[in-house]
């Protein structure tokens, strides 16, 4: 056993590494640097070209004019709304269907993992899903942005697999000591599958905060759309084309930088909230010593 | 075990058939015609026994408007829902309706919207798809056959879904509608705009009050005066102005551009008298090609000049609006060949003069007349009052209120909702003074409390309320350009009649032109960026698009056009100033 912790020069590869790393991190962070920089400064000074790297003439006027905006106020609480709707879905759908799937002697095992699995590559078009959706009832109602999307065949696969590493032996170990099949899986899977949990968590929460399509198409009503959509029109040209189009376009008032990049950081926090709380989970080596034997 | 697999996959194929079927069926149930005839058929004789043909009633009704209004009113309690012929708004029973349209930044019910449902008496339940991904959610609607009572549509979209029964035909309902009358003829373009060629009338498009010449030749003023370079008066002595003042001012970027390099070549084609497509030639008096014009050939040369010379924006065809905003503002940028002047001196707009000022306070950018080319005076694209059906309202034939919703679009058309709809309330929102209209209430209210007109639904947009909002000298440059446009002509305008296609003939149109647009797409970047030149190397291009076979859709416009009534031939210079 070495002991001795000697002075080593660094070596040539881990420059290499970190100075790569340093120069990706550097374009990674310039744009966000640069989008909070333009939303602290004077609308004037943006479209001057003034802003490079820090906020000139600092203000708060364009964080003022978004919380004051009642659409943007109620976008953001539908999109955690359904974040959290979607995400609960989702994990406790998805781990439903995929515990069954991870156990052994289920005879139903195959076909429904043919079924799932017929969906990964066809779909039924835009025009079928809509009238589906249509059908159920879910057209214009909260729950068409939690319940169609929450179990994908994908994702199913992933909670399984990850299952399937569950040693069996606590299944029956639970089971002779006389728990049922959800007792099993509520106090034996679960617990031990929350790297699983948090990692799936967290894409379906950005995910479902990024989505804006089936708001687009499914929400008729504007009261219920989600922020990605406000900021998506805030934010995405529309297709100029047309001559008809560039005139309504030219016809509308402009919405300063500086308001469209104040809109952008305030929707992006809660993302960048969550990533740190829910990343202690990622590490893995929950299972280490589970079994002993 | 194979077995269970087909019994599966069966199953599941069975059931997304019946699913298919019950939304064709959905679709398609409830034909337009029945539904609505079921309707006028019930009421002719509640209302007046001894009339029995429909149409007549309604001739008389149009003509007695209030006598058969006041009946309306004493008969709506008789047989309860029955529908009159006739109506006065606000409407005596109140209905709601609903409508799909872009949102502009709007919400679903404001101000605007309660004072519209106090004039009519008519909620509308709105679906207000972001402006972005407006016609996403219209070709969904459409493709469903779930359609709202009215719908934004476009007349390509009418005229893929009208063989379907979709939508009402206007033309049924001419007889009751004074005021579309009236505006037709003021405007016979929202007649012919959209109009089929069996003479149907499945969409209104929107319509302005009036048209405009919205797009300028534009200079740096003070940087022209501070040289000592005259006004340019031809294409030439522009190049000349534009190549000294480069030589002094090395960073600059005398010509810009935004919205890629179709927009350039499009102002510039213009300039020359034509455009890059099919467009009706005032010289030939017949529809041409553009790429096969000599006026083209001038243009793309003339770009290839000013480019080689370092006069364009090295990145012209990927400028993006802030970039563009950011040229202009910052004093890169002296001349543009055609741009919208209401950004110049409006706040809402941008103001491009005022932040310019901010670091130049000489910064002063002014209208001018168009130069002249080789080809003679440059045009300029001016905006015709109608939309040209790429925005149009359309009513659904399944709508339980047909009679009502023709009836609202009608009083909607009236002078009175006019104002209501673009200015808001005398008194609260706008006032009078010396016969002209102005704002009491700022540009963000205005947005807040929703009086925009531009919803789409609530023509026509009233122009001067438009140019009220805009800021002095904005405006005065719109009006003088007005003014100029009609001494001058310099107009570019659309023809009275666009030429109409049938579902076959635009499949091969694509067929054949889709390959050639992006091939000149890619030509001509490769032209005015000086890769190619104009002597030999356009030859061989002209020889390429000849081989692709554009003759053939160059001769469908042309038997088309031909084929057109006189009176609908020629261009559409009706612009009702």
């Amino acid at each position: 056993m070495k002991m001795s912790v000697k002075k080593k020069s660094i070596p040539f590869g881990d420059i290499l590494i970190y100075g790569g790393l340093f120069l990706l991190m550097l374009v990674i962070l310039f744009p966000m640097i640069y989008i909070i920089s333009i939303s602290f400064s004077d609308t004037g000074a943006v479209s001057r070209g003034e802003v490079v790297l820090l906020p000139v003439e600092f203000n708060l006027d364009a964080y003022r004019y978004v919380f004051k905006d009642a659409r943007f106020a109620r976008a953001y609480g539908n999109s955690i709304f359904y974040a959290a709707g979607s995400t609960a879905a989702s994990v406790l759908l998805t781990g439903l269907i995929a515990y069954p799937l991870s156990v052994e002697g289920f005879s139903g095992r195959k076909p429904l993992t043919i079924l799932l699995m017929i969906t990964m590559f066809f779909g039924g078009g835009m025009i079928p899903t809509y009238m589906v959706i249509k059908n159920l009832g879910l057209l214009d109602n909260p729950l068409v942005m939690m319940l169609p999307g929450a179990i994908s065949a994908y994702n199913v696969i992933i909670y399984r697999t990850f299952f399937q590493n569950i040693p069996p032996a606590l299944r029956e170990a639970a089971y002779i000591d006389g728990a049922g099949h959800f007792k099993i899986f509520r106090k034996v899977i679960l617990p031990l599958s929350k790297p699983l949990l948090a990692t799936m968590s967290l894409f379906a929460i950005v995910g479902s905060w990024n989505s804006y399509f089936d708001a687009l198409i499914y929400l008729n009503d504007s009261r219920m759309h989600p922020l990605s959509l406000y900021l998506r029109q805030l934010i995405v040209n529309m297709d100029m084309s047309s001559q008809g189009m560039r005139d309504i376009m030219v016809q509308m008032d402009v919405n300063p930088r500086t308001i469209r990049a104040a809109t952008m950081i305030v929707a992006m926090l809660p993302i960048m909230c969550v990533y740190p709380f829910l990343q202690k989970y990622f590490a893995s080596g929950v299972m280490i010593g589970s079994v002993k034997g | 075990m194979k077995r269970k697999h087909v019994k599966a996959i069966a199953l599941l194929t069975a059931g997304a058939m019946a699913l298919l079927a019950t939304g064709c069926g959905d679709a398609g149930s409830g034909p337009a015609p029945e539904s609505k005839q079921e309707e006028t058929g019930g009421e002719a004789p509640a209302e007046e026994p001894g009339d029995a043909a429909d149409e007549d009633a309604a001739g008389e009704d149009a003509s007695k408007e209030d006598a058969s209004s006041e009946e309306g009113e004493s008969a709506e309690p008789a047989d309860g829902t029955q529908a009159e012929a006739d109506y006065t708004f606000p409407l005596a029973e109140p209905i709601e309706i609903t409508a799909l349209s872009a949102d502009f930044g709007r919400d679903k019910t404001q101000w605007a919207d309660e004072q519209y449902e106090k004039y009519t008496n008519v909620k509308i339940d709105w679906t207000l798809a972001p402006t972005s991904d407006v016609w996403t959610v219209v070709n969904l609607k459409l493709n469903s056959g779930e359609l709202p009572d009215m719908i934004l549509v476009n007349k390509t979209l009418v005229d893929q879904f009208a063989g379907e029964g979709l939508f009402v035909d206007f033309m049924d309902y001419l007889d009751r509608m004074p005021n579309l009358r009236a505006w037709m003829e003021k405007i016979p373009a929202i007649y012919y705009d959209t109009v089929d060629a069996e003479g149907h009338l499945y969409c209104l498009t929107n319509f302005n009050t009036r048209g405009q010449a919205p797009i300028m030749s534009l200079y740096r003023k003070d940087i022209f005066e501070k040289e000592n370079i005259p006004v340019p008066a031809t294409i030439d002595e522009l190049y000349d102005a534009l190549v000294t003042l480069k030589a002094k001012y090395p960073d600059s970027i005398p010509i810009s551009n935004r919205w890629g390099a179709s927009n350039l070549i499009g102002v510039v084609g213009n300039l020359y008298q034509c455009t890059s497509g099919f467009y009706l030639d005032a010289d030939t008096g017949n529809y041409e090609y553009g790429a096969m014009t000599d006026k083209f050939k001038a243009a793309i040369a003339t770009l290839q000049k000013f480019y080689a010379a370092d006069l364009i924006d090295p990145e012209f065809a990927t400028v993006s609006d802030d970039q563009y905003i950011d040229r202009v503002v910052s004093g890169k940028v002296f001349f543009w060949f055609g741009e919208y002047t209401g950004a110049l001196y409006t706040e809402s707009k941008g103001d491009w003069v005022g932040n310019g000022k901010k670091n130049n306070p000489d910064f002063e950018i002014d209208a001018m007349p168009f130069v002249e080319t080789e080809i003679g005076q440059g045009q300029s694209w001016v905006q015709a009052p109608t939309g040209r059906g790429a925005w149009s309202t359309a009513v659904s034939a399944q709508s339980e209120h047909i009679d009502e919703i023709m009836a609202l679009i009608d009083y909607q058309l009236s002078q009175e909702m006019i104002d209501l709809v673009n200015w808001g309330v005398e008194g609260e929102t706008y006032e009078v003074a010396d016969g002209q209209k102005k704002w009491l209430i700022e540009p963000e209210e205005r947005t807040e409390r929703g009086l925009d007109a531009r919803t789409g639904m609530w023509i026509p947009i009233d122009q001067d309320c438009y140019d009220a909002s805009l800021n002095d000298r904005s405006r005065e440059i719109i009006w003088d350009a007005n003014a100029r446009l009609k001494a001058e002509d310099f107009g570019r305008y659309d023809p009275k009649k666009a030429i109409l296609f049938t579902d076959e003939e635009q499949e091969r149109k694509s067929e054949i032109m889709t390959p050639i647009k992006t091939y000149m797409e890619e030509e001509l970047m490769n032209f005015i960026t000086g890769k190619k030149n104009m002597d030999g190397d356009w030859e061989a291009f002209k020889q390429q698009i000849t081989d692709m076979g554009y003759e053939e859709i160059l001769e469908m416009y042309r038997d088309k056009y031909n084929a057109l009534p006189e009176d609908q031939k020629g261009f559409d210079k009706d612009l009702g100033l």
